[in-house]
């Protein structure tokens, strides 16, 4: 446990609104070591991309600047850190891949330019070496043709193409840490494939660790070691991939994979549902948050918030009338 | 043509669409081939599933098959009537019978009106009822999928959740008592668990409403869910139709193991290899290659692919069609996924 990346303990990033603070993340918790990589799952709003801009701190106006608990990169607390060296932080040490992928190139740039540009601001290259390592960079993200794709504009790519040069740029300067935020959802299933071929294949060559947030299980399966299930602003379940996947003991994790149309199920089979919606984040539920959707509510769920059961082994989840543990065969 | 032929039509269909072509035009006077003799066709209380990538014609075809616009060229058949020749007020009474459901549930709403007035209007379009008699069938129709008129008629669209609006639109389309259902993309703006609702409801006003339906998804796991047969589109041409579970467990065009290949499955396979993928990206649509449209990123291609169109044709198995040249074999396609 020695080789812990990051580390993080209690967070808290609260939204200020008129009639209220909002919880996007509220209380969260949880470590990554170096070359591993972490899924964040839950639905829509449970506060995935919140988290990731608290920990780079670029968090939207109206979020409280400093989120509450604590950040430790390599051993420092990053909510301490002064800004200029969190810039620093953000180009060199983390990177992120935005969620929308449109935003993050710049229209009236070429994607060259760009590359250079990110390779000036944090490394010693001069510029004709960084046009150099541009094109480079391009071809290990497997554009073909990178010597003429220097001088294209992004918004003449393909969604593949571009998200490629949005990797090429996350990694310019070999970060320790890569924070991905649905990186292949706006993309085709085959384009899709070959992207997370490339993720894999680069994180295996720096040696990076990564946050890997997405809503597709699937994804999850393919490309992490360790997955964290997001519920309203919690994190309530976290384990190995294989433990998440296939011995799942919160309510709301069982609930959300048998939800997934499968391939291999059949056709013309009711799907199980999760009823309702979440909770309003301003005024959520004082228990177990996923009470009032969950079918395995006892009257203690709705009352008291459910505590963390640590089953060792990276194992932990918190819920007052889990999923019986199966015995694996596996 | 690649993808061309009318082989795989069933007869006796309630709706049959044949050889039909839609162009765009693009920038610089160039155009986009959207549809490319594309046929299909429907029988009563079936359920035609349309897989494809971004680009390969599936919101065309449903707007094609609907007259919303007519296409260029082909024709549609539907309850034995001919779509395209109707006069105008024909083609309203049988638009009437032909409702569909779009992917943003937000956009696909009027923001200023009232649910209650959303449901209401294709009753008051088409004449029917009296006040109180609309007012009843319009209370039913949110029951049948799952809203209280009395909690979400006076409310706006953006007073309801993502998945509260698909609701609304699913009541607006069912409200006629339609025969067909055409549903583009219903559920890729839902979170999973809200996914299934919807799913589910589709399901059950398919029974009590005697629906068909053409569900375009470029979801293969919601596909498979709801479809008794699905139809594989690629560039504006079909690949593959078959039956669900013969299309799944045995796909024979290579695009369609490439795609269910692509799919990734929730067995953790991490730093697994992963099956050969098709290479590259889907050619600009401006620019389609020549014979099999496929050709360029087919691990399976030969030079009579660059030539020649594959014409849609049996492969053996019962209603399975495939527009393939060198179509895989069954073990080897299961191998493939
Ligand atoms: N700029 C903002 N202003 C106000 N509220 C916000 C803002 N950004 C996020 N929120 C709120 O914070 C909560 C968490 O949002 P977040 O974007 O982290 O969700 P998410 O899990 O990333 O969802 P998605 O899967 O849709 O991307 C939500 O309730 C959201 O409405
Ligand atoms: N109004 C339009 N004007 C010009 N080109 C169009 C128009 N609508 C569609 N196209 C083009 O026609 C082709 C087919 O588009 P269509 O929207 O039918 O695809 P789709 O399969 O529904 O894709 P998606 O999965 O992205 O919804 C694409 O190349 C698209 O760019
Ligand atoms: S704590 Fe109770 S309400 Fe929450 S998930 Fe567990 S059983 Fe359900
Ligand atoms: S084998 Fe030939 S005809 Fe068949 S999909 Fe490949 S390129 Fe097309
Ligand atoms: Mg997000
Ligand atoms: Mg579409």
């Amino acid at each position: 446990m020695s080789d812990v990346l990051l580390e993080v303990d209690d967070l808290r990033t609260y939204f200020a609104l008129p009639h209220g603070e909002l919880r996007a993340v509220d209380g969260v918790s949880f470590r990554l070591e170096a070359g591993r990589t972490l899924g964040v799952v839950g639905e829509s709003g449970s506060g995935k991309s919140v988290l990731a801009r608290s920990i780079i701190g670029l968090l939207p106006a109206g979020f409280a600047r400093r989120p509450a608990g604590r950040i430790l990169f390599a051993g420092r607390d990053l909510r301490q850190v002064p800004e200029s060296e969190m810039r620093r932080i953000r180009g060199r040490e983390i990177a992120m891949i935005f969620q929308d992928p449109l935003t993050s190139l710049n229209p009236v740039m070429t994607i060259g330019r760009q590359i250079v540009q990110v390779l000036r601001q944090h490394t010693d290259l001069s510029t004709a070496q960084a046009k150099v390592r541009a094109v480079e960079l391009l071809a290990e993200v497997g554009i073909p043709d990178p010597g003429q794709r220097v001088h294209e504009y992004a918004h003449r790519m393909s969604g593949g193409m571009r998200q490629r040069v949005v990797i090429a740029i996350a990694l310019a300067c070999n970060p320790r840490l890569l924070i991905a935020d649905e990186p292949t959802t706006a993309l085709d299933v085959t384009v899709q494939a070959q992207i997370l071929d490339l993720l894999r294949h680069l994180q295996d060559r720096h040696r990076m660790a990564m946050i890997l947030i997405t809503h597709n299980l699937g994804v999850v399966a393919e490309m992490c070691d360790e997955v964290a299930v997001m519920y309203a602003g919690r994190m309530v379940e976290q384990a190995s991939v294989a433990d998440v996947l296939g011995a799942p003991r919160m309510r709301y994790t069982q609930a959300l994979l048998e939800s997934v149309p499968r391939l291999d199920s059949a056709s013309h089979v009711r799907l199980p549902v999760i009823p309702g919606q979440p909770p309003n984040l301003i005024a959520p539920p004082p228990g177990c948050r996923f009470a009032p959707r969950c079918g395995h509510r006892l009257a203690r769920c709705d009352k008291e918030a459910p505590s963390e059961t640590d089953l060792g082994a990276g194992h932990r989840f918190s819920c007052w009338n889990p999923v019986e543990e199966v015995i694996h065969g596996r | 043509m690649a993808g061309s032929g009318t082989a795989h039509l069933q007869g006796n269909a309630l709706l049959s669409a044949s050889h039909l072509v839609k162009t765009y035009k693009a920038k610089g006077g160039r155009r986009v081939q959207a549809l490319s003799d594309v046929s299909l066709d429907i029988v009563r209380g079936e359920t035609l599933g349309v897989v494809g990538e971004s680009g390969s014609g599936k919101s065309t075809l449903a707007r094609a098959v609907l007259a919303l616009p007519k296409p260029d060229s082909g024709a549609v058949q539907f309850e034995e009537k001919p779509v395209f020749d109707a006069k105008a007020a024909a083609l309203r009474a049988l638009r009437h019978r032909m409702q569909m459901v779009f992917q943003d549930p937000l956009s696909s709403l009027n923001p200023a009106h009232r649910i209650f007035d959303i449901v209401e209007m294709p009753l008051l379009v088409a004449g029917r009822g009296s006040a109180a008699e609309r007012r009843r069938i319009v209370a039913d129709t949110l029951q049948s999928v799952g809203l209280d008129v009395d909690i979400v008629g006076n409310r706006r669209p953006y007073e309801l959740s993502g998945g509260q609006c698909q609701r609304v639109s699913i009541a607006r389309a069912l409200v006629l008592q339609p025969s067909l259902l055409v549903c583009d993309e219903p559920v890729s703006a839902l979170d999973v668990s809200v996914q299934a609702q919807v799913l589910n409801l589709l399901e059950d006003a398919k029974a009590a409403f005697s629906l068909t339906m053409l569900f375009i998804s470029h979801d293969l796991g919601v596909v498979k869910g709801i479809s008794d047969r699905v139809m594989v589109m690629y560039l504006g041409k079909v690949c593959e139709i078959a039956p669900t579970d013969s299309l799944y467990a045995t796909p024979r065009h290579p695009y369609t193991a490439t795609l269910l290949a692509s799919v990734p499955s929730l067995v953790p396979r991490r730093r697994e290899e992963r099956p050969t993928m098709a290479r590259g990206e889907t050619p600009s649509p401006l620019d389609v290659p020549s014979g099999c449209r496929f050709r360029t990123r087919c691990p399976a291609a030969t030079e009579r692919c660059a030539r020649e169109e594959p014409q849609i044709q049996n492969v053996g198995q019962p209603g399975h069609f495939v527009a393939c040249h060198h179509p895989l074999a069954v073990t080897a396609s299961t191998r493939l996924s």
